[in-house]
């Protein structure tokens, strides 16, 4: 016991590392942008960096072009990976083997490689143009530089990260649960939205919430894939600083789309935090 | 239990200790004697892959001239362009607001458009006027009339052209006005970047103005040629607007492409005729096979802005005699010769005088003697600004 209270500084000397690195790089940047958002350039106290963008019609259109976007891949992604990892998890396959296994590999794959490997696929002139020029029918798909091509890339990226948090979920459904519900007469649908459900909303949550939270702040994508007008946020972002030059604006508009963020942010936590009857063992 | 933890944090420190200790023992005799002999030139760039490769290239052919690596070894670091790398400018600022003063940043590779950036996050005199007495070499150099200030030595100009499939275009326009009418007579058959986001495309939109105000504008920061000649630039942004329905569309809607590669892009597989690009990335792709053989270059007249890539020496540089022998090297011919060989850099030096030339016929018809240089400072971001505010808008 005595052992115990002299070494009470232990626990903080082993999070000191991870602290310190959290206070510099996250947290010191995070109150200077904020700091930011409120001057001038020269340091005085201002709102305008904000009005400029609760008045600026651009700046509206794209918030609503960004949410439109990460809505849809998140649901698209949420519920394409739920029936990959159903199917992953139920069937024995080789079938099933195969894939398991080939739908991490784009997560190895360096993003803008894979950005202009789709591109290559959708644009006017890509892979779905040639062939169906081989059948001589010139059909132009015009998925590209619009809100679909930015979808479609990104569910290339989402749906194996959502994919793999979902797997691992389902892992921890028992086979004998499912076993013994259908003994009792359980249909398939019953299985799914009695034990399946319940056992693995939290994952769901948590994958479409940092799906979410990443479309909020996506550049790379949108930028080589998205039409000019209107702009996702982080294109915005990006025109603020590299066209502009107006850092404050830009802190703001970080600002502004941290926010939105945290919206995603504390859905995570919540569902993180609370506990299920049947968890609590009462 | 704890006890155990203590003296196992103990060794732990103990190991780390040791071994940091050992690592300065066996590294700094080592570094300390190369510094000694030959001290290394750190040349800063950032942009393309092909221009790291170029930089390289001389690179490696200084370091095994005995003539000049007894007075410098090059090394050369460079901030790829897409990458999330934080960016060159970016790292100077921080490296000035730090206060340091004895940087590896001794030489900064840079379009010359890209200076007043880095000085706008720095101060006025960041770059160092240099002494081109100390630099033979610098007597090839054919574009001195046009440069601006001394701190900067050009050593590769730039220079936009009309790039055409000439499958589909017979005569290709000769003059802007030409130019204008063709894209009205074949709507969707021409397309420009978006200027924000590439130089051929910034080009497109700057020359439309400076065609119409006096010569020695271009040559000129100064911001009286915006603000006292309204008239000119209302001009040439109701020239792009009316250009805007006949350019390239796809989704239904007139696109402006990212980035120079963008639009080479649409015009290597043929969804346009014509667009404006830079002469060595269309070289460089016809030489790596992915732009057809049927597209080629047409100097228009007035021409598109030239620019120059050179080099500056920031004040927070730590060895200025040494990165001086690596300029002059640079600008030797057989250096001009590997930039032209690796990335159809186009010469500042007289192309007569290059050897062992690739395509030396590619050179001869993208002659840079005639450079229309271009160097207006902080106006390029007004342009640019204009551009998205009122031309940007249209595309929706």
């Amino acid at each position: 016991m005595a052992n115990q209270k002299k070494h009470r500084w232990l626990p903080y000397l082993m999070v000191l590392p991870a602290f310190s690195i959290m206070v510099l790089v996250v947290v010191f940047p995070i109150v200077n942008t904020v700091a930011r958002s409120f001057r001038t350039a020269d340091g005085q106290f201002t709102l305008d960096n904000y009005a400029y963008f609760f008045t600026s019609a651009e700046a509206l259109q794209s918030l609503l072009f960004t949410l439109a976007e990460a809505l849809t891949v998140m649901a698209l992604s949420v519920v394409l990976s739920f029936l990959l990892a159903l199917y992953l998890r139920f069937s024995k396959s080789p079938v099933s083997r195969a894939l398991g296994k080939l739908y991490l590999l784009p997560r190895f794959i360096p993003g803008i490689a894979a950005v202009y490997a789709v591109m290559n696929v959708i644009k006017d002139s890509g892979s779905i143009n040639r062939i169906a020029a081989a059948f001589g029918v010139d059909y132009k798909p015009g998925l590209l530089y619009d809100l679909k091509g930015i979808i479609l890339s990104n569910l290339w990226f989402c749906i194996p990260f959502a994919a793999m948090m979902m797997s691992a979920a389902l892992s921890s459904v028992n086979d004998s649960y499912v076993e013994s519900a259908r003994d009792a007469g359980c249909s398939w649908r019953d299985v799914l939205c009695r034990i399946i459900l319940p056992l693995t909303y939290k994952d769901v949550i948590v994958s479409a919430t940092f799906i979410l939270m990443g479309q909020v702040g996506a550049f790379t994508i949108p930028y080589l894939t998205g039409p000019n007008n209107p702009k996702m946020l982080g294109i915005l972002l990006y025109q603020q600083t590299g066209t502009y030059m107006n850092y404050e604006r830009a802190a703001a508009l970080s600002v502004l789309m941290f926010l939105i963020c945290l919206g995603g942010a504390i859905v995570y936590i919540r569902s993180n935090m609370k506990e299920e009857v049947w968890e609590t063992g009462k | 239990m704890n006890r155990f933890i203590q003296k196992a944090l103990c060794a732990v420190a103990a190991c780390a200790l040791a071994l940091s200790l050992s690592a300065c023992g066996s590294t700094s005799p080592a570094t300390g004697a190369a510094s000694a002999d030959v001290p290394t030139v750190t040349i800063w760039g950032y942009g393309g892959q092909e221009v790291r490769e170029a930089l390289q290239a001389v690179a490696d052919a200084h370091n095994a001239d005995p003539a000049y690596n007894t007075k410098a070894r090059v090394e050369i670091q460079f901030v790829v362009s897409g990458t999330s790398e934080q960016s060159l400018p970016d790292r100077l600022a921080a490296a000035y607001q730090a206060g340091e003063t004895d940087t590896d940043f001794d030489i900064i590779a840079l379009d010359d458009s890209g200076i007043s950036a880095i000085l706008a996050q720095t101060s006025e005199d960041f770059f160092i006027p240099i002494d081109t007495s100390k630099i033979p070499n610098y007597e090839n150099v054919v574009f001195k009339d046009n440069i601006v200030g001394d701190t900067f030595i050009p050593y590769r100009g730039t220079a936009v052209m009309l790039a055409y499939n000439s499958e589909t275009v017979e005569n290709p326009p000769a003059t802007a006005d030409e130019l204008y009418q063709w894209i009205k007579d074949n709507p969707g058959r021409f397309a420009y970047c978006d200027p924000s986001t590439g130089g051929s495309g910034y080009t497109f939109v700057t020359t439309a103005i400076y065609n119409q105000l006096p010569d020695e504008a271009r040559m000129s920061p100064d911001t009286k040629w915006e603000t006292e000649h309204t008239a000119e630039w209302d001009n040439a942004f109701a020239l792009m607007a009316e250009l805007h329905p006949y350019l390239y569309q796809t989704a239904g809607k007139v696109q402006y492409p990212m980035k120079n590669a963008g639009s080479l892009d649409l015009l290597a597989t043929k969804q346009i005729d014509m667009t404006p690009a830079f002469v060595n990335m269309v070289l460089s792709q016809k030489n790596m096979g992915t732009m057809p053989e049927s597209i080629k270059l047409q100097p228009i007249e007035p021409a598109f802005s030239g620019a120059l890539a050179g080099f500056c020496i920031p004040k927070i540089a730590k060895d200025q005699e040494a990165a001086l022998s690596v300029i002059d090297y640079y600008l030797s011919y057989e250096a001009q010769a590997i930039g032209w060989n690796t990335m159809y850099a186009s010469p500042v030096v007289d192309t007569a005088k290059l050897e062992n030339l690739d395509h030396a016929d590619w050179l001869e018809e993208t002659n840079m003697d005639e450079l229309r240089y271009f160097s207006i400072g902080m106006i390029q971001k007004d342009i640019v600004v204009r551009w998205t505010e009122e031309i940007a808008p249209l595309a929706q």
